[in-house]
């Protein structure tokens, strides 16, 4: 504010000149009383607020209880984003503070931008696709494993009977072996006495003998067995080829009738 | 001999209260105060004994058994909670519950009800920190539902969905990630901290396929599969699935937020001054493309 609407107009003159420092003087003057209404000003108003203050409550609280915020204070914080962010929330437009730092500054953008684009990489349909697909693929192979699973277990009885005759027909055949030995060996006492040892050389060798003539005796049989098959089946060849020619000519004598 | 004794104990059996914990007290001389260490008896060594590690204070870790190789150690891990710290939580609230908060007044059925609001009834306490991801309905209570809401919720199980469609509700499962409900759980709080509205995230991978799948009313999921589902469940539970078309509340149950959106009515990335009562968007082009404002 200017008093009386004074305006100093400093013509160009030489700095040392006697005038020039006059002017000099009377512009240094005029700010100085300038400065001086301005504080004066300032005093008034606070020894108004003073007066007004019936409560007694310090400048600060009174701002707290009128929900102002006394922006004259510089403390370090201040100046700080969360703090200003903080002062707009609370006091909004009014509080001095610009409203758009509320939004992100340009490096929080830019590494805002930065985890958004690591932490959906895709379109969400995309994302979505995919997880469905996995989803289908674990469930399909689960179903596969499943369906094996319930194969193997259908022909588990099968296995187990495969088994339990593989196991019943071994344990024949050593039933027989053993029968057998035991035949031969009871030959063998009966041969050369009761009291004979059965693991002596003699007995042994007997034994042996004994055991060569029964499989010869068995390979007989065999042999025999074989030969009586195969006579069995040419017999069986020859007559029903009888069967048919005789089928034939009777065919043929009643074309011929 | 006489039962006296007998008919004593009968009868006290018969007139006294029943045990609680308001009736029972310790034996005479089982809680005795500790005595300090101090003065003639108590003095000299204090408890401490002579000379030694003990006396030291130079004892060794619980467990330890001088070098060889101590019980705990001797056998292998099995990891049998690895990553159960990591694990989402729901907290359960059951139909009941909610029927009780409708009935009470605590909850407008004429409004959707969402995280906000049951957070806003001040009973439940959720906190985003802990893991704790939102809420699930349990399936007490659902004999005896019978309001009929706009509900959603993170998770609930098909018998609580079909508990909900009966009485011509709708309910819908939908994720928020930490920022967003943190937002979501105490929106004063949020709004106070002079943060714009944070823009909601897509579900993680594992939770994709459970927050698109019409069966559990997922938000991503298609509409037309839903409405299908509907029907489906309905089939499947024996009720007749009422019309949503003819419903005065038609607008209210079909209103759905959008997957970004954290409150309904307000738009990802607005500012929200509590003190002037006004939302602010953002002018920035940038900032308007990333929160997808139009």
């Amino acid at each position: 504010m200017m008093k009386g609407g004074v305006l100093v107009m400093l013509r160009k003159r030489s700095p040392f000149c006697s005038s020039t420092m006059k002017l000099q003087k009377e512009v240094i003057n005029a700010t100085e009383e300038l400065k001086y209404e301005a504080e004066q000003q300032i005093e008034d108003q606070e020894r108004i607020l003073a007066l007004r203050n019936k409560s007694g409550l310090r400048h600060n609280h009174l701002a707290i209880e009128k929900g102002q915020f006394l922006s004259s204070q510089d403390l370090p914080y201040f100046r700080s984003v969360q703090f200003q962010r903080r002062v707009v929330a609370k006091f909004g437009v009014n509080s001095g503070v610009n409203i758009g730092i509320a939004w992100d500054t340009k490096e929080e953008f830019k590494s805002k931008l930065e985890y958004w684009s690591l932490a959906e990489e895709g379109s969400g349909k995309e994302l979505i696709e995919k997880a469905w697909k996995e989803h289908n693929d674990r469930r399909a192979a689960s179903l596969e494993e499943d369906r094996k699973i319930q194969k193997r277990v259908a022909n588990n009885n099968k296995e187990k009977e495969s088994f339990l005759d593989r196991l019943r027909k071994k344990n024949e055949q050593q039933r027989i072996a053993r029968e057998e030995k035991e035949k031969l060996m009871t030959e063998v006492r009966e041969h050369f006495g009761y009291s004979i040892d059965i693991r002596s050389p003699e007995a042994k060798a007997m034994l042996e003998e004994k055991a060569k003539e029964q499989k010869k005796l068995v390979k007989e049989a065999k042999k025999k067995a074989k030969f009586e098959k195969a006579v069995a089946l040419s017999t069986l060849k020859a007559s029903q080829q009888q069967q048919e020619s005789e089928s034939v000519t009777t065919s043929e004598g009643k074309s011929e009738s | 001999m006489t039962s006296s004794g007998v008919d004593k104990a009968l009868s006290l059996v018969r007139n006294l209260p029943r045990i609680s914990f308001n009736n029972l007290r310790d034996s005479v001389g089982k809680r005795k105060p500790r005595e300090r260490c101090r003065g003639r008896y108590g003095g000299k060594t204090h408890g401490c004994g002579q000379k030694g590690s003990e006396q030291r204070q130079a004892y060794m870790r619980l467990g330890h058994e001088g070098g060889q190789t101590p019980f705990y150690m001797r056998f292998s891990k099995e990891p049998y909670y690895k990553g159960w710290h990591l694990q989402r939580e729901y907290l359960p609230i059951s139909l009941h519950r909610i029927q009780m908060l409708i009935d009470t007044g605590r909850l407008n059925p004429e409004e959707p009800i969402d995280v906000t609001q049951i957070c806003n009834t001040k009973l439940f306490k959720l906190d985003p920190r802990k893991k704790q991801y939102g809420f699930q309905i349990t399936d007490e209570g659902a004999d005896c539902f019978d309001a009929k809401i706009n509900l959603e919720v993170q998770y609930a199980p098909e018998h609580v969905i079909a508990a909900v469609e009966k009485n011509g509700g709708i309910i819908t499962t939908a994720f928020y990630d930490v920022m967003s409900l943190q937002a979501a759980v105490d929106p004063e709080a949020f709004f106070k901290r002079g943060v714009p509205i944070p823009k909601r995230m897509l579900p993680p991978h594992d939770a994709l396929v459970q927050y698109s799948d019409p069966k559990q009313r997922g938000y991503l999921a298609d509409p037309d599969k839903i409405a299908e589902e509907r029907f489906i469940l309905s089939q499947k539970y024996g009720y007749e699935l009422p019309e949503l078309s003819q419903d005065p509340l038609k607008d209210m149950l079909l209103r759905r937020k959008d997957p970004r959106q954290v409150f309904y009515g307000l738009m990802p990335g607005c500012f929200v001054s509590l003190r002037d009562k006004k939302v602010f968007a953002p002018k920035d082009e940038e900032l308007k493309r990333f929160y997808e404002i139009n």
